[in-house]
């Protein structure tokens, strides 16, 4: 099942004016992937999930989705973006912002139909909150705001779910709770979650993107077969997915080992 | 005072106030949610310059205005479409621009004193059939266009990002939005003038703002508002003799500080 590939990242690069963002990133993403994205301040972390999702345009390379689904993006990806993005004060109920994730779905002039209601119930209870659909958004706490935004990408029916540090609002249960069912929910689709603490979500990934302008993914199982001999190496050479392995706190290190074997 | 509606003007002014009222409470409600009224009052100032080139070229001042105030609208589309460096700074410069260059070209007009007043302090009560009938026209297209993308609206209004991963062309539907925002304007320099149009846009859906939890609600009540502001404000200015625009524009603000009031009155928490 993890062999359907969703989605192709080749040769990417980014930069605003002169500052360059992202450099030569290329990157395969299956369907049951689970990835966490790490990095410092500035890396580029977001940047790339907009890349993907097409908000913004890459300066050169491509993002290509699998040929089994149509060319509109629109249809794949599901985008949480950070919570702070939100205007607070927007007359809108938590129903109506899941809403707008079924436009595309619904004819012009008519109203939402049954199946509609039904995603949009489903997500709801997903993360919880159904019974908050009638209550207005700026009455709501940092982390209910931030599960409306989420029942609003699942509502899409996305093959990709990106995640631009979706536990900043949440409490530590909070998070367990998202990441289980983001877990359950992986089989069907990929999951991408930018975030500076993985040291919850670790239990749950299938693979780590390391973002510092470069680009470097691993999978679990390269981590496992590498492990002895990268252990061996000094240990501000180190990937972060070693340092969590070992219980080392995570920090994103300047000299990444992977540039060595380039 | 019923025997007001006797008069051809007077009953003119209450069907150009209610097309008025559709024009600022859906847009009006858009400017404020979208936090655009700088760059509404932008196009409004600077279609002045449209007012000039009419006169100037001896045309009809409506199309004129109408013309100069869609291009102007779309200029500043073109320059603040997903742009936030030095935003205001250009606004500001087309708003004195437009200002400027209508001005210049009404000297520039060989024997001509137009009456500036009119229209930027607005002639609600000297509205004519064919003012009446754009009026009109211009409601429509909003009423329709709103209607037609209001979903698209709607979500990019909320979060702009998030409708682009829809597939929504957010950058036709910003210019659609920018266009009405000008033909808007000129329905409300008939009424209250340019100066004071952007209060008209903006109180109304203020105001809407506390009692609304959807966007169609908070247009609705906005309308409602700006119809009520309106109608009273024009008998007001019968009766006391005041320019009625002004006393419209005065009777907006009332009415926002007393339903803002809690807001304004409440004692700051924050230790500075």
């Amino acid at each position: 099942m993890t062999d359907v590939n969703l989605l192709k990242v080749e040769k990417l690069h980014f930069s605003y004016g002169e500052n360059k963002i992202l450099t030569d990133v290329n990157l395969s993403i299956n369907k049951g992937d689970f990835i966490s994205v790490i990095g410092p301040n500035g890396s580029g972390k977001s940047t790339l999930l907009k890349l993907i999702a097409g908000i913004l345009k890459p300066d050169s390379g491509e993002v290509k989705f699998s040929k089994n689904f149509s060319t509109n993006a629109s249809h794949y990806v599901g985008y949480v973006p950070q919570n702070f993005t939100i205007k607070e004060e927007f007359p809108i109920s938590v129903l109506d912002v899941v809403k707008i994730g079924r436009i595309g779905y619904i004819p012009k002039f008519q109203r939402s139909q049954k199946k509609d209601l039904e995603k949009i119930k489903e997500a709801l209870e997903l993360m919880e909150i159904w019974h908050l659909k009638n209550k207005k958004m700026s009455e709501l706490s940092g982390g209910q705001k931030q599960r409306v935004l989420i029942a609003r990408a699942l509502a899409t029916e996305a093959k990709i779910l990106l995640f631009d540090e979706p536990s900043s609002n949440i409490d530590v249960d909070g998070q367990t709770k998202l990441y289980r069912i983001l877990n359950q929910i992986k089989k069907e689709l990929a999951i991408m979650v930018v975030t500076h603490d993985i040291s919850i979500i670790s239990n749950y990934i299938t693979g780590i993107l390391c973002v510092n302008e470069k680009v470097i993914y691993h999978t679990k199982n390269e981590v496992k077969n590498d492990l002895a001999q990268m252990l061996g190496k000094a240990k501000d050479k180190l990937c972060p997915y070693d340092l969590i392995l070992q219980m080392v706190p995570y920090k994103v290190l300047e000299s990444h080992w992977g540039d060595e074997e380039e | 005072m019923l025997e007001l509606f006797g008069y051809e003007f007077f009953r003119n002014a209450i069907i150009s106030s209610l097309f008025m009222s559709i024009v600022c409470g859906i847009i009006g409600t858009l400017v404020v949610v979208n936090r655009m009224v700088f760059i509404a009052g932008g196009v409004s100032h600077a279609s002045y310059g449209g007012v000039g080139l009419a006169f100037y070229y001896k045309i009809n001042p409506i199309i004129g205005t109408t013309c100069f105030s869609l291009v102007v609208s779309l200029l500043i589309g073109a320059l603040t479409y997903r742009k936030r460096k030095n935003l205001d700074a250009i606004i500001g410069a087309i708003w004195a621009s437009g200002m400027a260059f209508g001005i210049l070209l009404i000297d520039m007009t060989p024997g001509y004193n137009v009456d500036l007043m009119s229209y930027l302090f607005g002639s609600i009560l000297a509205v004519t059939n064919g003012d009446l009938f754009f009026m009109g026209v211009t409601s429509a297209i909003v009423l329709f266009t709103i209607c037609f993308f209001y979903r698209e609206i709607l979500a990019i209004s909320y979060d702009e990002d998030f409708a682009i991963t829809l597939g929504i062309k957010t950058k036709l539907v910003y210019f659609i939005l920018m266009a009405l925002i000008g033909l808007s304007i000129v329905v409300l320099i008939q009424e209250v003038g340019l100066i004071l149009c952007i209060a008209m846009l903006t109180i109304p859906a203020y105001i809407a703002e506390n009692f609304s939890n959807s966007l169609y609600k908070m247009m609705i009540i906005a309308t409602v508002l700006c119809f009520a502001f309106a109608i009273l404000g024009l008998s007001l200015s019968y009766v006391l003799n005041l320019t009625s625009g002004a006393t419209i524009i005065l009777f907006s603000i009332i009415t926002l500080i007393a339903s803002k009031s809690k807001i304004i009155f409440q004692k700051s928490k924050i230790i500075k």
